[in-house]
């Protein structure tokens, strides 16, 4: 009897000991973690999205169901479901945070909702999982910029988020103008401020595109909710006027050093007040879209009734695009707008990380994110159909963002570039390309479709558009022209100081912001005096400014 | 008697049967979700849910009186809401005085299912139609421009943007508001006409003497029936129709509630703002019953 | 008979049948002028040249609405919500009318009642806790929430109460003398009498239904669950894709797709039809039912 309890407690033992070293075993064969390994058995993960009424997808797909859940299912194990799916993703994602239940993940959050989240405490500490289960590739990214990821995504050493990372490209002011419309009023692209005026006006009065109507715009500006500048917090983006503030050496919305190298606001700042003077006059003179801020500026871009806007290189994909599309000879050229007399362009720096990537603190299968966001760094055309990727485009795939390397873009037109100039071939840019972001092979293919030689003629009459290749326009012409810019170098950087948002700025920053646009926008469009300005200073400094630029400055 | 009584007792029970569905989805759809209201005293946070959120008294409202955009959104909502009240109330009156004088009798139907048609739209679909009208280079601008006036951005001056609101509001409803009236206007006494016309008595006459004290009552009713919707300035129609360029004059509590509270995640904030708008106007809309009751011998319910 | 006339009010009629032309004119020339715009082509929309009639004539904009599975979608959760809506709200009214129209003497509590209603209608505890009840009873992307959300109208309450109100009192005496209960009268009296208000209340919840979006916009969390105007609220006002913070190259490469204005007027005019064709049935109803249901003799 007391042998047999024996022999059972052994037994038990034994098999506990077993079951620990198997379990040990088999442990360590989990926990040696596989970026781009299968996961054991079906796992479902949950996620929020935004719907893109213009998304596409090919037969027989959805947004449920598609080639690239598919394969996330049959070689990942990894089953998406969509636990809420609003073309008014913000909002969707406002509520979902307010009820304190996540989804398993969410994308492209802004740093407000962020914020929010790890305030509430729904924010997993992912710095064990991404450190595991990162990808070389994914790591990579994150490095080429760490010490500003770091500083955003990181509390207390703990991780909380995967922040987006754009190339710094896309931070860098474009000058867009139709080089025939400037022939065909006999001006060069403009070198500063009084030349810029000179061809917004003869764009205006001179009938550029010859159909003896006074139907033309000079500059074009933001359109409705547009804004008037890029700031520390919101950039990337069309119709602007960077450029024009630049010249006056005035930062509005970024984080500046004054000249006595003290931290302040660069909206509040006196050469602020010069830049927003000039703005209202080139307005008043009729030489601005006349709709700006309120009106669908843009169409006046498409439908080849203006020639010259400040936006960014990818232009190409958007109304630059529109415009070649109702007009094939309209020939845009990018530059940039030199600020002073020794020819350079300040550009404001921005922030690399424009949204993030949350897992929520009950997610079960954090590792399952990293690994789809290491797949999509691996190149999602090593796992579905090219034809189904481009019917799709990468935005459709469920762990989508922007996710590339710092120098990302531009090194295409620097390759581009000894292609044309006879120092490399296709064949070996194709081969120092292969282990970078899966676009810069496709975009240097698409463009080398299309150009003609001689390679030294850039303008629209060295391009090849026929048939097919109409559909990569955009490609061609953001890589190939739009990043001109960007590679011929003559610009600077002004960083903000900061593009963290302090304690005060969670509660007055939209308040203070909203003062800014407001009396802004009156100002350049002739509705409030430039005088205004020096209320607004008061007003914003009053309501929580001279708090916030304290903390900046800490 | 006894059993009159007893009926009585019955027939209340059966009242109160009734009721039930009204009072069930009165519990459950307005009167639960009125907890929310704590938050307007709490520093609101999601993960840790009503019962566990800090308590911050009344430091939402401090912060509110400190606000000069709260104050702003208060002054766009009373403007706002008091010019469509008095034009609610008197451009239906003119055009039901107007159709009541038209001799081509033959008219009033298509006038009044024309008139009446704008009401039953959405202010989606209407902004939509006003955006487009409306817009730089739409047929309100053009005809501007035929006129030889210079085209107007009406969606970017915010020195126009409420008059805009008022003035779209009581296109949209003064055919509809001019039901009342058309009815009160039948309501006068016949007679009265009759001895007019024997002393004399020309159209405007008979309309300053006759039709006007006629519907005296029903003016001053409306008046005062629609004090209640003071700070009700439009949600759905400011929403669809303004834009940041306008936040200035065309920003209104509700507007403000929404964005505060939901797009910039401010919950407790933006509650604590819609919690003062209820307090003021569940008492104004009490003063207008207390009104009506005095003054016209009417109650509301 | 001979009327006489003076001079100035045979201007003043001329006068005033221009000012009501006008009006009239006012009022359906929006609609009209959508209706252009759905039938003209995009380049002459986008100029500006449309107004009063269409300018190349096509129909592409109602051919590509026929192939657009999530406009009939919307149409049909919309449908859905007007039908369920109004028969429940219309039965739940209609029930509570009848005790509410008591005076507090016979049904004690009933000004309280009347009270209780009137406070919900003002105060709320906000959008957020809303939105957290309805997801607690389980209601988000379901037509019952759509339906349930507004589904007791006060003012429409008032109005119905009101009416019956106005009747005659001694119709209740004798029904009850007939030995008639409440239940008898109210189904087999009442509600034959309460005809002209029941069509027009009919009317307000039907168009009520069909033209709210911000419940819809709220409650739903799948786009298949959208009714008719939050879709089309989606479409018009869209989030401008160049403000979003997360703009790649795929984003931008649909960007090149313009908005299509004449797309968008078709659908706006496809939502009002329901309006336009419901609403003049009615109408001879809802004169009598606003009338006698909000002023008392």
């Amino acid at each position: 009897m007391k042998n047999k309890g024996l022999k059972k407690a052994t037994a038990v033992s034994l098999s506990l000991a077993l079951a620990v070293s198997v379990g040990a075993a088999l442990g360590s064969a989990a926990t040696k973690p596989d970026p781009l390994g299968k996961e054991s058995k079906l796992i479902t993960v949950t996620r929020g999205t935004a719907s893109d009424p213009n998304q596409k997808f090919p037969k027989g797909q959805s947004l449920e169901d598609n080639a690239y859940t598919r394969m996330l299912k049959s070689k990942f194990n990894i089953q998406i479901k969509n636990q809420f799916v609003a073309s008014n993703y913000a909002q969707q994602v406002n509520l979902a945070i307010s009820s304190g239940k996540l989804p398993d993940y969410l994308t492209n959050l802004t740093y407000t909702q962020y914020k929010a989240i790890v305030k509430a405490g729904l924010a997993m500490d992912i710095s064990k999982v991404w450190n595991d289960y990162a990808s070389q590739k994914s790591k990579d990214v994150y490095n080429s910029n760490k010490a500003l990821f770091d500083s955003l995504v990181k509390q207390n050493g703990k991780m909380y988020a995967i922040p987006s990372s754009n190339p710094t490209a896309d931070f860098l002011p474009v000058m867009w103008i139709r080089q025939d419309w400037l022939d065909n009023v006999g001006l060069k692209a403009p070198k500063n401020l009084t030349e810029l005026e000179a061809v917004a006006k003869a764009f205006v009065t001179k009938d550029p595109d010859g159909n003896g109507k006074a139907d033309t715009v000079g500059l074009v500006g933001p359109a409705k909710d547009g804004k008037l500048y890029q700031s520390a917090y919101s950039n990337n983006f069309s119709l602007h006027f960077d450029q024009i503030f630049s010249a006056y050496n005035s930062f509005p919305g970024m984080w500046v050093k004054d000249s006595k190298g003290k931290v302040t606001y660069g909206s509040i700042q006196p050469q602020t007040k010069d830049a927003l003077t000039k703005v209202a006059s080139l307005y008043k003179k009729g030489l601005i879209s006349k709709d700006m801020l309120t009106g669908k500026t843009e169409q006046a871009i498409a439908n080849n009734k203006a020639g010259l806007f400040f936006g960014t290189w990818w232009n190409g994909f958007a109304d630059v695009g529109n415009s070649w599309k109702n007009d094939k000879n309209a020939n845009w050229q990018a530059f940039s707008l030199p600020s002073g007399s020794n020819g350079v362009f300040l550009a404001k720096g921005g922030n690399a990380a424009q949204s993030f990537t949350v897992i929520s603190k009950n997610a079960k299968n954090p590792q399952a994110v990293i690994k789809m966001l290491n797949i999509f760094k691996d190149g999602l055309s090593k796992y579905v159909s090219e034809e189904d990727q481009t019917t799709m485009g990468d935005a459709a795939y469920p762990m989508y963002q922007t996710f590339s390397m710092a120098s990302g873009p531009a090194m295409v037109r620097e390759e581009l570039v000894k292609i044309y100039k006879g120092q490399k071939t296709q064949a070996q840019v194709n081969a120092y390309f292969k282990n970078y972001d899966a676009y810069q092979n496709q975009a240097i293919d698409k463009i080398m479709v299309s150009k003609t030689k001689p390679y030294s003629n850039e303008s629209i009459s060295g391009f090849d558009f026929s048939g097919d290749k109409a559909n990569d326009f955009g490609w061609v012409w953001s890589f190939g022209i739009g990043l001109k810019p960007y590679v011929d170098g003559n610009f600077k950087w002004v960083n903000s100081v900061s593009y963290e948002k302090t304690k005060t700025m969670e509660k007055r920053w939209a308040n203070l912001e909203k003062l800014e646009y407001e009396t802004f926008s009156k100002i350049v469009t002739g509705q409030a005096p430039v005088s205004s300005f020096d209320t607004f200073v008061k007003k914003w400094k009053a309501e929580g400014g001279d708090t916030i630029i304290k903390e900046i400055a800490n | 008697m006894e059993k009159i009584t007893k009926n009585k007792n019955l027939d209340l029970k059966h009242y109160w049967i009734m009721l039930v569905p009204a009072l069930i989805w009165l519990i459950m759809f307005q009167f639960v979700p009125m907890f929310g209201i704590m938050m307007a005293f709490q520093d609101f946070n999601p993960g840790l849910g009503f019962l566990g959120s800090e308590w911050i008294g009344l430091e939402n409202f401090r912060y509110m009186l400190e606000l000069s955009d709260v104050r702003v959104v208060l002054l766009n909502t009373l403007i706002i809401a008091f010019g469509k009240i008095i034009g609610n109330i008197i451009v239906p009156l003119i055009f039901a005085l107007l159709l009541n004088e038209l001799r081509q009798k033959y008219l009033v139907k298509t006038i009044q299912t024309s008139v009446y048609l704008p009401h039953f739209l959405s202010w989606v679909i209407l902004s939509s139609i006003m955006l487009q009208m409306f817009s730089f280079t739409g047929p309100i601008n053009n005809l501007l421009e035929f006129f030889g006036k210079e085209p107007v951005m009406f969606f970017q001056r915010a020195d126009l943007f409420r008059q805009f609101v008022i003035g779209s509001e009581i296109w949209k409803n003064f055919g509809f508001n001019s039901i009342i009236y058309l009815a009160a206007l039948t309501g006068i006494d016949q007679s009265l006409y009759e001895a007019a016309d024997i002393d004399g008595a020309g159209r405007l006459k008979k309309l300053w003497h006759v039709t006007l004290p006629g519907i005296r009552t029903t003016i001053v009713l409306l008046a005062i029936l629609s004090l209640g919707g003071i700070l009700d300035a439009g949600f759905d129609q400011v929403y669809n129709m303004y834009n940041p360029l306008v936040y200035s004059t065309g920003d209104i509590i509700d507007t403000y509630v929404f964005r505060a509270g939901l797009q910039e995640l401010d919950f407790d904030f933006g509650t604590a703002v819609g919690l003062l708008k209820s307090v003021v106007s569940f008492i104004l809309i009490s003063v207008g019953y207390w009104l009506a009751k005095k003054f016209v011998g009417y109650r509301i319910f | 008979m001979v009327e006489h006339r003076s001079l100035g009010s045979k201007i003043f009629d001329v006068l005033n049948l221009t000012i009501l032309v006008l009006a009239t004119l006012a009022c359906l020339l929006p609609i009209w002028y959508t209706l252009m715009i759905s039938l003209s082509e995009k380049a002459a929309v986008q100029a500006g040249n449309v107004s009063v009639f269409p300018i190349g004539f096509n129909l592409y904009s109602f051919e590509s609405i026929l192939s657009d599975p999530r406009f009939f979608q919307a149409v049909w959760v919309s449908v859905q919500r007007v039908v369920i809506g109004s028969i429940f709200t219309m039965a739940v009214l209609v029930l509570a009318a009848y005790p509410l129209s008591k005076s507090n003497r016979v049904m004690p509590g009933r000004t309280f009642t009347m009270w209780a209603f009137v406070f919900a209608m003002l105060f709320n505890g906000g959008l957020v806790p809303w939105f957290l009840t309805m997801k607690a009873y389980n209601l988000l992307d379901s037509i019952w929430g759509l339906v349930l959300a507004g589904g007791v109208p006060i003012f429409n309450l008032i109005l119905i109460i009101n009416f019956i109100k106005n009747l005659p009192e001694e119709l209740e005496e004798a029904a009850k003398i007939d030995g008639a209960g409440p239940w008898r009268y109210l189904f087999e009296v009442l509600l034959p009498l309460l005809k002209p208000v029941l069509a027009t209340v009919l009317l307000f919840t039907m168009v009520g239904h069909w033209n709210e979006f911000f419940q819809g916009m709220v409650l739903s969390t799948q786009e298949t669950s959208y009714p008719l105007q939050t879709y089309i609220q989606q479409l018009v006002v869209a989030t401008n894709l160049e403000n979003l913070a997360t703009l790649s190259v795929e984003q931008m490469n649909r960007l090149l797709k313009l908005n299509n204005e004449s797309l968008n007027a078709a659908k706006i005019f496809i939502a009002m039809i329901p309006v336009l064709i419901v609403y003049p049935f009615l109408q001879r109803y809802f004169v009598k039912g606003i009338t006698l249901g909000s002023v008392k003799g």
